[in-house]
């Protein structure tokens, strides 16, 4: 799931480990969800935009095709 | 947003109850092998169990969460795999193996039938876990 951790994660100067330890995953969680490698339960979902103060849309982007055409 | 210094203390501490967790499992492998074969099997058990037994409680009583969501979900990939090997193993395997000996071409080792049980054991175990998990109220 393509996402903006990385530069959410940036614009405060955060580490991944910083980050990790805010929301008690490791770092290498971190890094694996800002590499398209892992992606994040709700749960943790949750917790990253509330961290940023942002919604989990702004986090998120699951590219979901809403076109109704293809269902 | 939590300051950094403490955030990688806390980091830095979950590490360390890792590597105590994982290293008393190691400990606990490596004494029951040393142990045994310095002949002394009843010690290299107590010394096994005891290095499980700690790698638990570091576990259930450490002050946070040393496995977190992508560990589990590590775990769940990892156990899928191996199941489906063994799936295959026992697919191609198991009757292969019985209707070979039944035409009397050839004559399954004691350990063969013993990993074909071991396999069909395994499956049977994950059937009764599956259902439990989704029949659970």
């Amino acid at each position: 799931m393509k996402n903006e951790l990385r530069r959410y994660r940036d614009e405060v100067g955060l580490s991944q480990a910083d980050l990790a330890a805010a929301v008690s995953v490791s770092r290498q969680t971190i890094n694996a969800i800002e590499c398209d490698r892992y992606d994040p339960s709700i749960e943790l979902a949750f917790k990253l935009a509330r961290y940023f103060d942002c919604r989990i849309e702004d986090l998120f982007d699951p590219e979901l095709d809403t076109d109704p055409q293809n269902d | 947003m939590a300051n950094n210094s403490s955030e990688h203390d806390w980091l830095t501490r979950r590490t360390r109850y890792r590597r105590v967790a994982f290293g008393l499992l190691v400990a606990g492998i490596t004494g029951f092998a040393l142990a045994d074969v310095a002949n002394y099997p009843v010690i290299g058990v107590a010394i096994y169990w005891l290095g499980f037994a700690g790698f638990f409680a570091v576990r259930r009583w450490a002050p946070m969460e040393l496995f977190d969501e992508r560990d589990c979900s590590l775990e769940r990939q990892a156990s899928y795999d191996t199941l489906r090997l063994a799936a295959v193993a026992l697919v191609l395997l198991a009757p292969t193996a019985a209707t070979l000996e039944e035409v009397g071409y050839y004559e399954i080792p004691p350990i063969v039938e013993g990993a074909i049980w071991s396999y069909a054991g395994l499956f049977a175990v994950f059937g009764v876990a599956y259902l439990a998990r989704r029949y659970r109220p």
